[in-house]
């Protein structure tokens, strides 16, 4: 199933290791316990990083680290030839952190990925995190807590809202996945959804926004499964039509999109919405606490 | 905007009417000479509605043009001034049809739209009227989906082999200039087979103008002067009608503010987005500008959501305290932190007299209490 193998641990590249952000976010990670196996940067090889090798190029890397996976925090003009290679060398999984992709390169990106099962999360997103475990992108380590739900989010500082504020009212989590604030994402809510749901979470806290269709298909995914603990916020009630929220992703256009079209759509499939972030929580803890 | 679209679609060898952009009345008159009546009159715009606006004329002669457009040059459609007008020849045809080459999220591959009945609101065809193909965007367009497509409009009548080169030329445009949108609503179909584009829509994705310098000044012309000048700073900023500013880190989190504060009876007048950064930097340069926005008026309490999860609250409250420093400003100032350190940050900021929050909601109330 598309999205599976974003969900399990893995050995893990990171591609613009030498960056500021890439090297920053490598130190994180290896902080919590994610298995950062080696780095990509051109013409930089040879060289350590938080003490992690450097390599020019992915298929030295896999070759020499057997990563299954990478994380990518290369400049959107490189981000296509970084993740073609990534897709030659034969990894599983990647994580996309870089803003601003060219929608033509995202849609080539996407299609190579799928054409050779590749699995791939974003462009544009803040990463996930298998609690406990590993921890893949940019989130802040110390928000999460070990426990059984599911988030699922198309906006980066907003999970970190909502999952701290679960971590402390004792709503601990299993599993956090950004899927990227851009138009095209690798995987969408509905893949999130049914690839969460196989792992047999208590619950499910979905985190959508203005722009595209991706809540009302994964609504009716939930209703097909007859799926229950499903929780949800929407952000972007008050945006007006057909101007960009800051995400690319994120625009009411020809009557579209709208927040409040996804509420419905989510509701009527059993959802339980709530209308703020603070309603969110309430309605998670009355479920669980 | 049209005559833009146009000017590519001819460099594309879509065949578009015989006519003329023109800024302003100088140089229209000398032109019609060389046009055949009637004539279209075209505000050209970045909005759409024009023509419900009456921003949309035709013209029998000389006289009857050069009102039109004096009138449509004075025009305002959408709240957005008219940057010029198109004059060109009106063409007659014996079918309109409907093209379009879009970007579909679901299968994240271009859609071919394609419609029998062009000249009309997209949402308002018929749907059997209409057909649609997913195009490979690995691939060269596929012999098979225009020799398909344009059977389905024309069924070998004449112009089926102008239609069909019509989306082999749309295809080459949408890809080698990174095209959300090509769109051509009516395509007309003359009664000797020719056809021409009577309108253009071409969307060119922002995030790929580093591969087409050529069209930078095109980039950012409807924005305010608020937007222009966050965006010379690398900020995000959409200027909206309320008068609360909201400042915070992340698009979804800026969002989730404005919608809590008109829970609360407040409207936004900026959504300010930081990104997913907390540095202190960047944080005091967006507060710059919210400060100017309230120093002439336009907005009156600013509210300033941050998740400090990168750096800690600390360092953000300690930039707030050195960039805020006036009373009347720090007066209409609510913050709200969360993140690493948060309780110590609120602390440094309530000893400072900041009006300081870490629920959200309350936040938002505060925002809109002290507004006057």
């Amino acid at each position: 199933m598309k999205g599976r193998t974003l969900l399990t641990d893995h050995k893990v590249l990171v591609q613009g290791i030498t960056g500021r952000q890439g090297s920053h976010h490598t130190a994180q990670m290896l902080d919590y316990g994610t298995k950062v196996v080696g780095g990509v940067t051109p013409g930089k090889g040879g060289v350590l990083v938080h003490g992690i090798p450097v390599f020019n190029d992915v298929q030295r890397a896999v070759e020499r680290t057997g990563a299954t996976a990478s994380v990518l925090f290369v400049p959107a003009v490189n981000l296509k030839q970084a993740v073609v290679e990534g897709i030659e060398a034969g990894l599983e999984a990647m994580v996309i952190i870089t803003e601003r992709t060219p929608i033509h390169d995202a849609m080539h990106i996407l299609a190579l990925a799928r054409r050779n099962n590749v699995d791939i999360l974003g462009p544009n997103c803040p990463g996930l995190c298998l609690v406990g475990e590993s921890k893949v992108g940019i989130m802040p380590n110390r928000i999460f807590r070990k426990g059984d739900l599911a988030v699922i989010s198309r906006s980066g500082t907003l999970t970190y809202e909502v999952v701290q504020a679960l971590s402390s009212a004792g709503l601990g989590q299993s599993v956090v996945l950004g899927l990227g604030g851009d138009r095209l994402l690798g995987t969408d809510m509905r893949e999130a959804v049914e690839a969460v749901l196989e792992k047999g979470p208590s619950g499910v806290v979905m985190i959508g926004e203005i722009g595209g269709q991706m809540e009302e298909e994964a609504s009716l995914l939930i209703k097909e499964l007859g799926a229950e603990n499903i929780f949800a916020y929407v952000a972007g009630v008050s945006a007006p039509p057909a101007r960009r929220m800051g995400h690319a992703g994120a625009i009411v256009s020809r009557g579209s999109g709208g927040a409040w079209d996804k509420i419905k759509a989510l509701e009527g499939s059993g959802v339980a919405v709530g209308r703020s972030l603070g309603d969110l929580v309430t309605l998670i803890s009355k479920r669980f606490g | 905007m049209e005559h833009e679209a146009k000017g590519l679609f001819r460099r594309y060898r879509i065949s578009t009417p015989r006519g003329s952009f023109f800024q302003d009345m100088n140089g229209i008159a000398p032109s019609l000479v060389n046009l055949k009546f009637p004539v279209m009159v075209k505000a050209q715009t970045t909005v759409g509605g024009r023509g419900k606006a009456g921003a949309i004329r035709t013209a029998l002669h000389d006289q009857e043009a050069l009102e039109a457009c004096e009138r449509i040059l004075g025009m305002h459609v959408a709240g957005m001034k008219v940057h010029g007008v198109l004059v060109e020849e009106m063409i007659e045809a014996s079918r309109e049809l409907y093209l379009a080459i879009i970007i579909d999220q679901r299968t994240r591959c271009p859609l071919l739209l394609t419609g029998c009945a062009g000249g009309m609101d997209v949402e308002n065809m018929p749907t059997h009227t209409m057909k649609r193909w997913v195009l490979d965007p690995l691939e060269p367009l596929s012999e098979d989906v225009l020799d398909q497509a344009s059977n389905f409009l024309l069924r070998g009548d004449p112009g089926t082999k102008e239609v069909r080169s019509t989306i082999a030329a749309m295809w080459r445009l949408f890809r080698n200039m990174d095209c959300e949108l090509v769109e051509i609503n009516p395509l007309m179909i003359t009664d000797s087979g020719k056809a021409i584009a009577a309108d253009a829509k071409v969307a060119i994705d922002d995030d790929s103008l580093f591969r087409h310098a050529e069209l930078l000044d095109r980039y950012g012309r409807d924005l305010t002067e608020l937007e222009k000048m966050a965006k010379s700073k690398g900020f995000n900023l959409v200027e909206l009608p309320g008068d609360i500013g909201v400042l915070a880190n992340g698009a979804g989190l800026t969002m989730a503010a404005l919608d809590t504060l008109q829970r609360y009876g407040g409207r936004g007048g900026t959504f300010l987005d930081l990104g997913g950064t907390d540095d202190p930097d960047r944080i005091s340069e967006a507060l710059g500008l919210l400060s100017y926005d309230m120093a002439r008026g336009r907005i009156r309490s600013l509210l300033v959501c941050i998740f400090g999860g990168i750096t800690r609250c600390d360092t953000v409250a300690d930039a707030m305290m050195h960039t805020i420093t006036d009373k009347n400003v720090k007066a209409r100032t609510v913050v709200r932190l969360r993140g690493n350190n948060e309780e110590e940050a609120a602390k440094m900021l309530r000893l400072a007299k900041f009006n300081v929050h870490i629920d959200l909601d309350d936040a938002c109330l505060q925002a809109v209490k002290v507004r006057t």
